[in-house]
C-alpha cells in the first residue's frame, strides 16, 4: 500500500504542481515526517506556491485523495514517487527529477538497462527502416524506451512488441489521455505485453507543447544511450539530444543522406562529434561489450525464381513494375512469389509498391 | 370538332399513354392548354401556331382547347409539340381525322416546321409496345434510339410537311430497317486501349482480377502515375455490353439526354467532379432524374481524388453499392433506377501526394497523413475489394517498344472468368463473385490446408483486420477462376493478400 509521502506526492502531480516546487517544499523540511504538518500550515503552503496554493491544499485536505487513488485503481495505474524503493535511482540524478511517476504496466522496466531510440515524427521510409532494423536486434539486449510519438517512436515500441522484447514508453501527456490518441492501441498493446507506459504528468493531463520536450529528459534519464534514428535539423530529438548530453548518456546517430534535410540533424550531431556515428546495431552491442551471442545467421532455401528476385533486390529497393521488367515474370507470379518472400521475412513491402531485402545491414 | 392524337409520356424509366385531345368550337381565338402540362408543353402554342404558318397550313381562327389526357398525371417536355400540331390540322380538317387512329406520335417542332429530337423516347417506346402499340412516328434525329425495338413499324419524320404526308398515305416512306445487336456488339477500339499503357504491370494485373469478379477498386498514387488513364481503359476490357443491358444504360441515357451517339455501344463511364452534390451523384432533383450512378449502370463510375468528396455524399453510395439500385423519392414521385456499376477511385497517399513516391519527397505530417486516409469510412471501404498502389511510370516504360497487351486479349480472359462465376452463382441472381454473400463465400471459396495456413500467418504478420478476411477470399476466388482452376490454391490466396494496402495498419 502507499504511504502518507507516496499520497501526497501523487496529489501533488495530480494537481500539476512541478518537480522545482516539490523541491523547494521539500528542502524547506528537516524531516520528512513534518510533510503533513506543512501540508496543515496554509502560510508555509502559499509561500511556496503562490497563487495555486489554494488548489493544492484543497487537493490535500478534502476527499479528493479518495477518487484520485480510486480512479487510478479503476484504471490499473500505479505510482512511484521519489519516496518509493521501485524509484529508479538513475532517475534521481538528472536535473530536476521527477517526483511522481504514474505508471502503467511492468513497474521493474525502469531499472533495467534501456537504450532510447529517437527521432523525428515526419519519417522517411529509410528512417523508418533504420528505426525497424536497429530497435529489431538492440530489443534482445535492452528496454527499448520512447516516446510513443509518431514515427520513429511508434516503430521502435511496435518492433520492440513484434520482437516480444520490453518498451517503455514515456508521454507528454496523462496516462489516461494517450496522445495522440491514434496510439492508444498500442500503449494498450505495450501494457499487455509486458512493457510500461509512464507519465509524471495528472492521470488526464492535457498534451501541452511544453510537456514533450519536459518529458524528454525522462526518455534520455531511463536509458543507458540514446539512438538518434533520423532527425532534421529542427526536431524534438535535438533536445532530447542535448538532455542526454547533461545526463552525461551516451549518444549513438546513424548517418543519413547529406542531401535529405530530414536528415540534417542528425548528420550534424556527427559532424559536431556529439554522437557516435553507428551503422549496425552490432556497434552498439559491441560498445557495451553484450557480444557474446551465437550468430544465429539463419539459411534460407531459395527456389530459381525467388533467387531472382532477391538477386534483383540486392541492389537497393525496386518497384513492383521494374521487378516486372528485371525478372520478365508475369505479373501474377510476381505477385505469388513476393507475397511469400514477405511471409517468410526474406524481402519487406514498403508505401509506394515498392520492395526491399529485409534488414541486411546485420 | 375534336380530334384525338396517341402519344406516349414518361415516368421515371416507364411509359405510359398519353392522349392528346384537341377541341375547337366558335368564338374568341384563345388557346388552353390542360392536363397538368409543364411550362415546356405549355409553350408549344407557339411553336405549334409558327410551324403550322410555316408549313404552309392555316392556323384556325377559333377557340382551341388541348387536354392531355390522363389528366391527374404530370406532362413536361416539348415531346407533344407534334401531336398537337396534327390534332389542330385535324380538328380544322385540314387533314383527315381517320388517319391518326394508328400511330403514336412523338416530336418537337421546330418554328420553322421541323420535328427535333426528344428525351426519353426509348423507354417509351419499349413501354409503348409492351402496352399493344406497334406504329410510331418519330423525330428523324431519334431514329438510332428505336433501331433495336423489334416487331414494331417505327416512321421517322423531319418536318412537319413529312409527317402530313405519312400519315395521309401520300409517302412512300418505309418504317426504319430493325437492326439485329450481334452487328453492333463490337467494341469499338479507341485511345483507351490497355496497350496503350506502358508499364504499370502491377496496375493492369489488378484491374484485370477487378474487372473479371466485379470488384471495386481503389488505386493510391502519386499524381500523374497515370490512375485517370488506367480507369479509362477499362471499359474495354469489360465483358461485352449484352442488348438487354444496352438497352438498360441506353434507357437512362435517354431519359437524361445524353443519348449522343444515338444508341449505347459501350459501357459508360462516368467522372462526377469531386464538388459534385449527392443529388447528381443519387440522382433527384424536382424531376426525379437520374444521377451520375445511375448513368453509370452497367460500366464504371469513376471517382478521383476521392478523399476529397464530401464525406457525406459518399455515403450515399453505400445502399446502392449493396444493392444495385438506387431509389430516389421526390415529393410527388418515388422512382427507382438500376445503378448497378463498377466503382473506380482514385486517391493521393497523402495530401501532398508523394508518401511513399520514390521520386519526391513527401511534405506531409504524421497527423495530416491520418487525417487524409481517415476521410474514407469504414463501411465505404468495406465495399472496396481491391487496392492497389500506383507508382510514376519512367520515362524509359513511356518509350519502351515491348509489347503491351491488347484489351481485346485480357477481355477474353475477363469473358472466361465471368462464364465460370454465372455458371456458378446461377440461380441466386448473382453475376459475379463481388456479388458474393457471406453463405456463398464459405461455400464457394474452401481453401486447402496450406492455403488457410497461409492466410492465417498473413494476418499476424501483416496486421490484417477482420474485415480483410471475406474480400481476401473474394479476390482469391477470382483469380482462381481467371486461371480456370476449380480450387483456391496457395498462389491464389498470396496473390489476393497483394490487394489490401489500406488494411495494413501500419501504414503511417
Amino acid at each position: 500500500m502507499y504511504t502518507l509521502s507516496d499520497k501526497i506526492c501523487a496529489m501533488l502531480g495530480e494537481k500539476g504542481v512541478t518537480a522545482k516546487k516539490f523541491f523547494q517544499l521539500l528542502s524547506s523540511l528537516n524531516d520528512l515526517d513534518e510533510l503533513p504538518d506543512v501540508i496543515a500550515d496554509n502560510k508555509r503552503l502559499e509561500s511556496l506556491f503562490g497563487d495555486s496554493y489554494v488548489s493544492v491544499c484543497k487537493a490535500l485536505k478534502d476527499c479528493e485523495q479518495v477518487r484520485l487513488f480510486s480512479d487510478m485503481e479503476r484504471n490499473g495505474v500505479e505510482v512511484i514517487t521519489w519516496f518509493s524503493d521501485k524509484y529508479p535511482s538513475k532517475l534521481r540524478d538528472i536535473d530536476e527529477p521527477p517526483y511522481v511517476l504514474f505508471c502503467k504496466g511492468n513497474v521493474s522496466l525502469l531499472n533495467k538497462d534501456g537504450i532510447a531510440v529517437v527521432g523525428t515524427r515526419k519519417i522517411s521510409s529509410y528512417g523508418r527502416r533504420v528505426a525497424a532494423d536497429f530497435t529489431r536486434l538492440l530489443a534482445d539486449d535492452f528496454v527499448i524506451v520512447s516516446g510513443l510519438a509518431y514515427g520513429v517512436d511508434s516503430v521502435a515500441h511496435e518492433v520492440t512488441l513484434q520482437e516480444q522484447g520490453e518498451t517503455v514508453a514515456v508521454l507528454g501527456s496523462g496516462i489516461l489521455n494517450i496522445y495522440p490518441s491514434a496510439n492508444e492501441g498500442l500503449a494498450k498493446r505495450i501494457v499487455d505485453n509486458g512493457g510500461l507506459v509512464v507519465s509524471e504528468y495528472g492521470l488526464r493531463a492535457q498534451p501541452l507543447a511544453y510537456r514533450f520536450p519536459h518529458r524528454n529528459r525522462l526518455v534520455a534519464g531511463l536509458a543507458k544511450g540514446l539512438l538518434v534514428c533520423q532527425a532534421p535539423l529542427k526536431s524534438g530529438t535535438n533536445s532530447t539530444v542535448e538532455l542526454a548530453l547533461q545526463q552525461g548518456k551516451d549518444i549513438f546517430v546513424v548517418p543519413g543522406e547529406i542531401y535529405d534535410s530530414g536528415f540534417s540533424g542528425s548528420n550534424n550531431l556527427i559532424k559536431s562529434m556529439q554522437g557516435a556515428c553507428v551503422t549496425t546495431p552490432r556497434d552498439i552491442i559491441d560498445y557495451y561489450g553484450l557480444d557474446n551471442r551465437l550468430n544465429d545467421s539463419k539459411t534460407v532455401q531459395l527456389n530459381f525464381q525467388e533467387q531472382r528476385i532477391v538477386d534483383a533486390l540486392s541492389l537497393g529497393g525496386k518497384t513492383f513494375d521494374q521487378l516486372v521488367v528485371e525478372t520478365s515474370l508475369q505479373p501474377s507470379e510476381l505477385n505469388f512469389l513476393l507475397a511469400n518472400l514477405e511471409l517468410r521475412s526474406i524481402i519487406a513491402r514498403l508505401p509506394g509498391n515498392t520492395y526491399r531485402l529485409y534488414g541486411g545491414i546485420e | 370538332m375534336l380530334a384525338l392524337v396517341k402519344s406516349y409520356g414518361l415516368n421515371g424509366l416507364d411509359g405510359f399513354p398519353v392522349q392528346a385531345e384537341i377541341d375547337m368550337h366558335s368564338g374568341m381565338p384563345t388557346y388552353d392548354i390542360v392536363g397538368l402540362a409543364d411550362t415546356a408543353v405549355k409553350e408549344s402554342k407557339e411553336r405549334v401556331r409558327s410551324a403550322l404558318k410555316n408549313s404552309g397550313y392555316s392556323y384556325p381562327v377559333a377557340s382551341v382547347v388541348v387536354n392531355l389526357a390522363p389528366a391527374d398525371i404530370k406532362k413536361e417536355g416539348s415531346l407533344y409539340d407534334l401531336p398537337i400540331a396534327i390534332g389542330l390540322l385535324a380538328a380544322s380538317k385540314q387533314i383527315p381525322y381517320d388517319t391518326l387512329k394508328r400511330a403514336v406520335i412523338l416530336g418537337e417542332l421546330s418554328l420553322n416546321g421541323e420535328v427535333k429530337k426528344v428525351n426519353g423516347l426509348l423507354p417509351m417506346i419499349i413501354s409503348a409496345r409492351q402496352q399493344g402499340e406497334s406504329v410510331f412516328v418519330i423525330p428523324q434525329q431519334n431514329a438510332d434510339e428505336a433501331t433495336f425495338i423489334e416487331g414494331a413499324e417505327i416512321y421517322t419524320v423531319k418536318t412537319l410537311l413529312e409527317t402530313v404526308e405519312l400519315l395521309t398515305n401520300q409517302s412512300d416512306k418505309k418504317p426504319i430497317a430493325i437492326r439485329s445487336w450481334a452487328n453492333d456488339s463490337v467494341y469499338k477500339s479507341n485511345d483507351n486501349d490497355f496497350k496503350f499503357i506502358k508499364g504499370q504491370f502491377a496496375a493492369k494485373r489488378a484491374m484485370e482480377i477487378a474487372v473479371a469478379g466485379g470488384h471495386n477498386i481503389l488505386m493510391i498514387g502519386p499524381p500523374g502515375a497515370g490512375k485517370t488513364m488506367l480507369a479509362r481503359a477499362v471499359p474495354s476490357i469489360m465483358p461485352n455490353l449484352t442488348f438487354e443491358e444496352a438497352l438498360e444504360v441506353a434507357k437512362i441515357h435517354s431519359v437524361s439526354g445524353q443519348l449522343d451517339g444515338g444508341f449505347v455501344y459501350e459501357r459508360p463511364f462516368r467522372t462526377p467532379h469531386h464538388s459534385t452534390t449527392m443529388v447528381a451523384l443519387t440522382g433527384g432533383g424536382n424531376k426525379a432524374r437520374p444521377g451520375e450512378i445511375s448513368l453509370a449502370h452497367n460500366g464504371v463510375l469513376f471517382l478521383d481524388e476521392l478523399p476529397e468528396y464530401n464525406r457525406q455524399t459518399l455515403e450515399t453510395l453505400r445502399q446502392p453499392l449493396e444493392d444495385g439500385v438506387i431509389t430516389v423519392a421526390r415529393n410527388a414521385v418515388s422512382i427507382t433506377y438500376p445503378a448497378d456499376f463498377m466503382l473506380i477511385a482514385s486517391m493521393n497517399p497523402c495530401p501532398c501526394g508523394n508518401y511513399g513516391s520514390a521520386t519526391a519527397e513527401c511534405r506531409c505530417t504524421a497527423s495530416q497523413i491520418h487525417r487524409y486516409l481517415g476521410k474514407l469510412s469504414g463501411p465505404l471501404l468495406d465495399r472496396i475489394d481491391i487496392h492497389i498502389e500506383v507508382d510514376n511510370v519512367s520515362y524509359d516504360d513511356i518509350h519502351s517498344e515491348a509489347y503491351s497487351e491488347a484489351s481485346s486479349e485480357v477481355r477474353k480472359r475477363v469473358n472466361k472468368a465471368r462464364e465460370i462465376q454465372l455458371k456458378r452463382l446461377m440461380g441466386g441472381g448473382k453475376r459475379c463473385n463481388a456479388q458474393m454473400s457471406s453463405a456463398d463465400i464459405k461455400k464457394y471459396c474452401k481453401l486447402e490446408r496450406d492455403s488457410a495456413e497461409l492466410l492465417k500467418a498473413s494476418f499476424e504478420k501483416f496486421n490484417l483486420s477482420a474485415r480483410a478476411y471475406n474480400r481476401i477470399l473474394k479476390v482469391a476466388r477470382t483469380i482462381a477462376d481467371l486461371d480456370g482452376s476449380e480450387n483456391i490454391n496457395y498462389m491464389h490466396v498470396s496473390e489476393a493478400l497483394q490487394y489490401r494496402t489500406l488494411d495494413r495498419k501500419y501504414r503511417v
